[in-house]
């Protein structure tokens, strides 16, 4: 019952967003003649599809004919990989001003630690793979990495 | 015939410069890396890899990412067959007698005839490509926008009606991907869509930034809810040979993988696995005494690595000549093509024979190095094998991160990469399949273009699809492609046969 509900719930979602989006495609006015189709028909099309897909979803949950997912819903099986998301995001908004080494440093050290690794092998490879990974990038590939703003001038 | 082996032998002249014999080096090593590495499957390696490739000619780049697909097959049999967990979808069928050889003292010939399989059969089906490939683009080249479209269609119908478990979600997930490459501004009409006012979404959203978040990310996000369960540890390897009487015993499995893999490979959406499973399934029925089966015959190792390794360059068969991958991995590749300005498909062809012959002539260089490198090289594997997956996920998830800072330089990339990701986690636990999001993503604006371009030759009628010979039949065998299963279902229950 709880996987029906999922299901449907998802499917809700789903038709909230194709309608969000069915709005969207109606702003879009085409300026030329030339194109019989214009930009707003074919997500005019994507979004009638995505609608009928989720109500065709629901329907195959409540007639059974959608076999309900297995699996645990226990909140502590998820509880790693959302931290380590919350991680990345953090990871992902000071790249750019921490800079390349102190923010993947701090990222990779602090996900092993998380993870159970004991500390003097965390700094290792956290060390180890930033270095190495900043050789290969900036120095083999010619890649430019981020040298941050909030260290400068220091 | 000779124009063929003329022009192999001008993608000989390419694949062999020195730069480009190490890319195919480099690629291979990486890719049975891939494959090797817990934690992390064939797709994501390659997306996550993908930034290496940004900026180098397209043509390196083909062969190194070629070079990595064929790597990764072959890292996913070793560890299907040292430690009975496999690499990925293709090598389940290897850890049934592969796993059970290894038990039996005789890893190192379940290794090499793995190997040699992988080489026979790669070999022997490039023959195939380029007999297929000729022909097959000779036939596009007279493609207009509406046989484009219904080309377009196909591809995404038949990756769709293969993925997952349920084909409205498979469907969803497709209209997705679609409704993600409509997102930035129309170079039609000018007019910026579902941009809501950000600049950054003015070019769209990049195929790099979806291939990395939903795949890579997502399924270290789901790795990790595994972490902590048992290990199992890599059986001893012993010598890596096989004897004569091995060797023959699995000589035409090998050859009868090669030829059902092939065919299959050339088949949109009915890759590597399905032809490893058939492979095994056609040994079976002809062996004298199928008992043996699942109890370490070495033909049962042979066939289906010699079929997924068929498989994967009959692949490359509808990639190369039509443009439409048959795939996660060549849907990966697609993507990464487009990236480097080279549009995979008849033009590709005509435009780039450098990077279609060379990249066909590499194909041979790869196998033969893989035969070199791998045999030596399984010690390594196997000492990889142990490193522990915890200290693998974040070290996948900064390449990921830096991976997409390296191509856009920007912060919005990284923050939408985490949002797929988390998406992508969410897809993966209720079976929503990823593979027909990430190909709506890449063929998304193309298809729109096709259909426009159409409608401006048919005055806006939708009927020009229907009514010209090819594009009729590539719309049919696109809701044939769609309905398929359902069929084979209900043909089956007809029967009375059991279902699998």
């Amino acid at each position: 019952m709880a996987e029906r509900s999922h299901d449907t719930i998802a499917a809700i979602l789903i038709a909230a967003v194709c309608l969000a989006y069915l709005r969207g495609a109606q702003g879009f006015q085409a300026p030329l003649v030339a194109d019989p189709l214009g930009p707003s028909a074919f997500p005019t099309i994507l979004g009638w599809a995505g609608l009928i897909l989720a109500a065709a979803q629901i329907v195959l949950v409540w007639s059974g004919r959608q076999a309900a997912e297995a699996g645990s819903a226990s909140l502590r099986r998820f509880r790693t990989p959302l931290l380590l998301f919350g991680l990345l995001v953090g990871y992902a908004l000071v790249l750019e001003p921490a800079g390349y080494l102190p923010a993947t440093v701090a990222f990779v050290l602090i996900s092993l630690l998380m993870l159970g690794e004991p500390v003097w092998r965390g700094c290792l490879v956290a060390a180890g793979f930033s270095a190495g990974f900043y050789y290969v990038f900036v120095k083999v590939l010619k890649i430019n990495l981020p040298i941050g703003t909030l260290f400068r001038g220091w | 015939m000779a124009e063929v082996f003329s022009s192999l032998a001008y993608g000989f002249s390419v694949a062999l410069t020195p730069a480009n014999l190490i890319w195919a080096m480099v690629g291979s090593v990486i890719g049975t890396l891939i494959g090797v590495l817990p934690g992390i499957g064939p797709v994501s390696g390659i997306a996550i890899l993908i930034p290496v490739i940004y900026g180098m000619n397209p043509a390196s780049a083909m062969i190194m990412l070629t070079a990595m697909y064929y790597g990764t097959m072959y890292g996913g049999s070793t560890t299907s067959i040292l430690v009975n967990v496999p690499g990925e979808a293709s090598s389940v069928v290897t850890t049934l007698d592969g796993y059970q050889m290894a038990r039996q003292g005789r890893a190192g010939a379940a290794l090499a005839i793995a190997a040699i399989g992988s080489f026979v059969s790669g070999t022997l089906s490039i023959l195939g490509l380029m007999l297929f490939a000729v022909p097959l683009t000779t036939l596009a080249l007279k493609f207009g926008p509406a046989e484009y479209f219904g080309l377009m269609l196909l591809g995404l119908s038949s990756v769709t009606s293969l993925a997952g478990k349920s084909l409205v979600k498979a469907l969803l997930s497709m209209i997705f991907g679609l409704m993600i490459a409509t997102i930035g501004v129309d170079l039609s009409t000018g007019i910026a869509r579902y941009t809501f006012e950000v600049p950054q979404l003015l070019d769209g959203i990049g195929f790099l930034v979806v291939a990395i978040g939903l795949f890579a990310v997502s399924e270290v996000l789901l790795a990790i809810e595994e972490l902590g369960q048992a290990r199992r540890e890599p059986i001893p390897l012993g010598r890596v040979w096989l004897s004569w009487r091995e060797f023959a015993a699995s000589w035409w499995a090998m050859i009868r993988g090669t030829v059902i893999g092939f065919y299959i490979g050339v088949l949109p959406a009915a890759g590597a696995t399905i032809a490893s499973f058939i492979s095994y399934d056609v040994e079976k029925r002809l062996a004298k005494d199928p008992s043996t089966f699942g109890k370490g015959d070495i033909r049962g190792v042979a066939a289906p690595e010699s079929a997924n390794n068929a498989a994967a360059v009959g692949n490359m068969v509808p990639l190369m000549t039509l443009g439409i991958p048959g795939s996660s991995t060549t849907a990966i590749m697609l993507g990464a093509l487009m990236m480097l300005g080279v549009q995979p498909g008849p033009l590709m062809y005509q435009k780039n024979p450098d990077v279609f012959w060379g990249l066909i002539a590499s194909m041979y260089i790869g196998n033969t190095m893989l035969l070199i490198l791998n045999l030596p090289l399984v010690g390594l594997w196997v000492k990889i094998l142990a490193i522990p997956e915890r200290i693998l996920y974040p070290l996948i998830l900064a390449v990921s991160v830096i991976g997409v800072y390296g191509v856009s330089s920007s912060t919005t990339d990284l923050l939408l990469a985490c949002g797929f990701g988390l998406l992508g986690y969410y897809m993966r636990k209720h079976d929503y399949p990823l593979a027909p999001a990430v190909l709506g993503v890449v063929l998304g604006g193309l298809m729109e273009q096709s259909l426009r371009q159409a409608l401006v030759l048919s005055d806006g009628s939708y009927w020009i699809l229907l009514q010209r010979p090819i594009s009729l039949v590539l719309v049919v065998l696109s809701v044939v492609s769609l309905v398929s299963p359902y069929l084979i279902v209900a043909f089956r229950k007809f029967q009375g046969e059991p279902q699998f």
